[in-house]
């Protein structure tokens, strides 16, 4: 953000006359430089403030580094002024994923420019594969992460009566440390096959079962659908216990069970999902 | 879209996993195509077993029955002289 204080006829910040100023903020100990072409302006840095005066109208170039971390942000000069401008380095992981992923925030909407985003963040990992962060950047290394098994899969019903399969078990972890260069499998819990039990998904060295295949009128044992993070999100989706339509699929990485009333055929269990955030909670 | 792959250890199915599409086979991840495989089948020389019997997928099985069926009416013919 910068923010253009326009001073006309006068001095700016005590520097030269009829030349601007750029004060710039960044996180301390970085090292901050202003160039134009080849015109390289160099201040100290007071208490995480850099302040360069002196500088003829154009366009400067503010770059900042510190340990791994950099920023570049362009200025336009066209009248005596001083900008404000503040630097805040990436605070998003990179990483690679084998499988297939998405990227959300809070209320699951996706987010599109990861490298530039400055809120919370969510990645929902929804197939099998191995996850590497190859960069911490500003992030601090820390993961809350929600887990499901894979559903069952219930046989075919009979009509009027309702046979009804489990949802995965679902888990939730706090501070859960990953480090950038190491690789971290993840196993996605299928849902099962006909009157089969759904697959046990792993992730973070924890593991939650897929749910059985139930049986006639199970459902009255079926713990209800449960929000990720124990609802401390924004988000409404359902994860678990089983879907309350009758001869209905299950979403996929909904971890749900679901209810037969068909004699000659099934509907088939949610496979589970890993989702991980950045830790909300104090190490 | 996503799959079912079997995950084997020692000859036996021990989790049915989720993958991506692209997902390839390996020594330990099979997949099973419209084959109804579940934790505990075995694994042998490129097919699933339960009990016993090998694990088919809809049509293999509608095809076997189909056999079987033949093979029986066969045999009628033959007694009754047909």
């Amino acid at each position: 953000m910068s923010i253009a204080v326009p001073l006309y006829g006068f001095g700016a910040s005590g520097g030269s006359p009829n030349k601007s100023t750029i004060i710039v903020t960044a996180p301390t100990g970085s090292t901050v430089a202003c160039t134009m072409g080849s015109t390289m302006k160099t201040a100290p840095e007071k208490n995480g403030v850099w302040t360069f005066g002196g500088l003829d109208l154009g366009t400067w170039t503010i770059t900042s580094t510190k340990g791994g971390d950099s920023a570049t942000q362009d200025v336009v000069i066209s009248r005596l002024t001083v900008e404000y401008v503040t630097i805040v380095y990436r605070i998003t992981p990179e990483f690679t994923y084998t499988g297939d992923y998405e990227i959300v925030d809070d209320s699951d909407n996706a987010i599109s420019d990861f490298a530039n985003w400055k809120s919370n963040w969510k990645i929902r990992f929804l197939t099998s594969g191995t996850f590497t962060v190859t960069k911490l950047n500003g992030w601090n290394g820390q993961l809350d992460v929600f887990l499901v098994g894979g559903a069952g899969t219930p046989t075919a019903g009979a009509s009027g009566v309702w046979y009804v399969s489990y949802g995965g078990d679902t888990a939730t972890l706090h501070n859960v440390s990953v480090l950038a260069g190491e690789s971290y499998n993840i196993a996605i819990g299928a849902h099962g096959s006909a009157n089969e039990q759904g697959g046990a998904t792993t992730a973070f060295g924890t593991t939650c079962s897929g749910g059985s295949a139930g049986g006639r009128d199970a459902h009255n044992n079926i713990p209800n659908r449960v929000k990720e993070f124990a609802g401390d999100t924004d988000s409404d989706a359902l994860y678990g216990g089983y879907y309350p339509a009758v001869n209905v699929n299950a979403p996929d990485n909904s971890g749900s069970g679901v209810v037969s009333d068909n004699s000659q055929s099934w509907p088939f269990g949610g496979s589970g999902i890993v989702i991980a955030r950045n830790a909300r909670r104090a190490a | 879209m996503a799959k079912s792959m079997a995950l084997i250890e020692s000859g036996t199915v021990v989790n049915m996993l989720w993958c991506s599409d692209s997902e390839p086979e390996t020594d330990t991840i099979i997949n099973p195509a419209d084959r109804p495989v579940g934790i505990g089948d075995i694994y042998s020389n490129g097919k699933f077993y339960r009990d016993g019997v090998e694990i088919l997928t809809p049509l293999e099985e509608a095809l076997k029955k189909n056999a079987e069926y033949e093979a029986a009416l066969s045999e009628i013919e033959e007694a009754l002289g047909v």
